[in-house]
């Protein structure tokens, strides 16, 4: 085993996997941008080193940087959590340069999967569906005329994309200039490379993904699947697993071709095989991830596998020590993803302070977060401050755990989107199982998110108890301090030594 | 005492007297309820009304106290009679003039209109990222674009001025 792992992460990733390396009783080292000196990362880890400025690209996506730490601290191999490195080639191939073992997938497998036009190619001659599509480098203007040939509405997406960034739908051709603009330049600054593709929209689609293990002695098994539906703006914010109302069949047979997809590029390590799964139970592959990614806990809740803890022995070089027929799911589990944004203001990023961070617990709750109360939210990273997972023996008792959990978890001094998700677990769509790509937009946004309070009778009683006892007691302290104007014992002491100071 | 308390735009009159430690009655818009409060962790309060328990996190901002209960926020300010005389005085504002302010703060990707511009409402005056999410900033009315009062890179604070439309 490793004698020592370097986290190139922060936050919750860095978090989680350093925990793992506290499991595996593996010494582990963090790095840290200045911003987050005082993250939680930070003091999971054995050793933690500055890596740069806040700015990603001068910090966390540093790969020289980072290897130079490495060396110097002696790390055997590096686990590029999920975002920043964890799908950069170079980076694999710097780190096995450098003679450091990358945690993840080899850098061709990264590459292929990376490059999102190269993928469609490979899954193609795998026998593997795909979206309609044209995949060439294209300029604007070509651009066009591949939407115009495919007929709207399409999907703009960056080719080195992931993760819903760098991704626009769109519906009329009055969108096209500002979907591409945008695509391209989100594209620029989160992957450095601003080149797109077009895509034929599924719309109403479900996103089903399937979560696969393979070793570098050529075993791959699927560990089960996922339903990451429930997105905003590309981005998941409530996954579960398994998917719901798939039969045996459908279920087998996704499993099955998502194994199959990630064979044809060798792959070793967690990988994560996502699908576009329409109303009628056909499938397309979308992309392939090659890392852990940031749902692999529901997996782990229903399959009692340790994704990261599998990453870092596969990586370590053992033969995969579970077969395909030891995969079961138990149970249903369910993410809800905690973003510090306002779900009354247009989910409008809330950086800052967090004053009040109390935690939900209890049967079946699981929470993966990387702050704490008195941190303070960077504004140059990703929003999200946690993950709360809930699992029950059925999808019902999920969502009555995970419900009960959100009533628990208290955040405070910036907004989060936990009013949202339990406005979700509600939902009569929601709960019957009836999701799809465009839930969201459909039954939230296009209807506009109004403030949903059901206390507040009780807010009031609160607020005037609450401003009742601060000025009753800001009276008392007033009332002190005139009181203590003439017989503090400080002042007493220091007219004393002042008097001692002149007699001599 | 009494103060005025203001939940969504809505403002009511809440009497809080002290009956002893904790233990308070307080008359909302006239209704008389007792309330027993115990401040149970540093900003919890424990509420017990007529039998029921809740549960309420306060915390004071700047602009009032944020208070939240089962996962859902309510801001509230709460002034006493004094103040909100005071207040009633500067609550006249200009019309007309929509000075648009950064609702976050974040870094000027891009401005897509100039002063002198004709614009729509909804029409995107700039772009803001923050977080790595790129938002575009759009105009409240149809008007002229009086000002842009920031440049591409800079980065502002929640609440700064941006651009005046008229």
């Amino acid at each position: 085993m490793f004698k020592k792992i370097l986290v190139a992460n922060r936050g919750e990733a860095a978090v989680r996997i350093l925990r793992a390396c506290r499991e595996m009783e593996i010494p582990s080292v963090a790095i840290y941008s200045d911003p987050d000196r005082s993250g939680l990362h930070v003091r999971f880890a054995d050793e933690a080193y500055r890596v740069g400025p806040a700015p990603a690209r001068e910090s966390y996506l540093r790969i020289d940087t980072i290897i130079d730490i490495a060396r110097k601290t002696g790390t055997e191999a590096i686990h590029p959590g999920y975002g920043f490195l964890s799908e950069n080639p170079q980076f694999a191939q710097a780190c096995a340069d450098a003679g450091i073992t990358f945690i993840g997938p080899s850098p061709s497998a990264i590459r292929a999967m990376g490059d999102k036009i190269e993928a469609r190619k490979l899954m193609v001659e795998a026998g593997i569906p795909v979206v309609p599509g044209v995949t060439s480098e294209l300029d604007d203007e070509q651009a066009v005329q591949a939407i115009k040939k495919i007929g709207l509405p399409v999907m703009v997406k960056a080719a080195a994309g992931g993760g819903g960034k760098g991704m626009r739908l769109v519906r009329e051709e009055s969108q096209i200039a500002s979907a591409l603009r945008s695509a391209r330049s989100e594209a620029l600054s989160s992957f450095g490379n601003a080149a797109i593709y077009i895509e034929k929209a599924i719309e109403d689609a479900r996103h089903i993904e399937v979560q696969v293990l393979g070793d570098r002695f050529g075993n791959l098994i699927h560990v089960g699947e996922r339903d990451c539906s429930i997105q905003r703006r590309h981005q998941k914010v409530i996954e579960e697993c398994p998917a719901p109302g798939l039969s045996d069949e459908q279920r087998e047979r996704i499993r099955e071709t998502g194994a199959r997809a990630a064979r044809a590029v060798k792959y070793e390590s967690a990988g994560t095989v996502e699908f576009l799964y329409d109303r009628s139970g056909e499938f397309y592959f979308l992309e392939m991830n090659t890392r852990i990614q940031v749902e692999h806990a529901i997996t782990e809740r229903t399959t009692g596998i340790d994704l990261v803890k599998a990453q870092i022995r596969i990586a370590a070089g053992e033969e995969l020590w579970i077969k395909q027929s030891d995969v079961a799911i138990r149970g249903t589990a369910i993410e809800c993803r905690i973003y510090a944004e306002d779900p009354y203001n247009n989910f409008m990023p809330s950086p800052g302070t967090i004053t009040v961070f109390r935690v939900p617990g209890g049967p079946g709750v699981r929470l993966d977060s990387g702050v704490y109360g008195g941190f303070t939210v960077p504004l140059d990273y990703d929003p999200m401050v946690a993950k709360l997972i809930a699992h029950g023996d059925t999808r019902h008792e999920a969502i009555e755990r995970i419900t009960r959990a959100l009533r628990e978890f208290t955040i405070k001094g910036i907004r989060t989107s936990i009013p949202f998700h339990l406005r979700v677990m509600k939902h009569p769509r929601y709960i019957a199982g009836d999701i799809s790509t465009t839930f969201v937009e459909k039954e939230f946004l296009a209807k506009g998110l109004k403030e949903e309070r059901t206390h507040d009778d009780i807010a009031l009683l609160a607020a005037a108890v609450a401003a009742f006892r601060r000025d009753k007691a800001k009276a008392r302290d007033l009332a002190a301090t005139i009181d203590r104007r003439d017989s503090s014992p400080w002042r007493f002491a220091g007219r004393q030594s002042a008097r001692r100071r002149l007699n001599t | 005492m009494i103060y005025y308390v203001t939940l969504a735009g809505k403002e009511h009159v809440v009497d809080v007297k002290e009956i002893e430690a904790d233990l308070y009655r307080v008359v909302v818009d006239g209704v008389e309820q007792v309330v027993d409060a115990q401040k149970s962790e540093r900003t919890v309060f424990s509420l017990l009304v007529n039998g029921r328990s809740h549960e309420a996190n306060v915390t004071e901002q700047p602009n009032g106290l944020d208070i939240l209960i089962e996962g859902d926020f309510y801001n509230v300010t709460v002034i006493d009679e004094r103040r909100r005389s005071l207040v009633r005085q500067g609550e006249m504002q200009a019309e007309g003039t929509q000075v648009i302010t950064a609702q976050m703060p974040g870094k000027v990707v891009a401005i897509l209109a100039e002063p002198g511009q004709r614009v729509e409402a909804g029409q995107g005056i700039l772009v803001l990222e923050a977080m790595k999410m790129e938002n575009e900033i759009k105009s409240p009315i149809d008007g002229e674009v009086k000002e842009i009062a920031v440049e591409v890179g800079n980065t502002v604070e929640s609440g700064q001025r941006l651009a005046v439309v008229e």
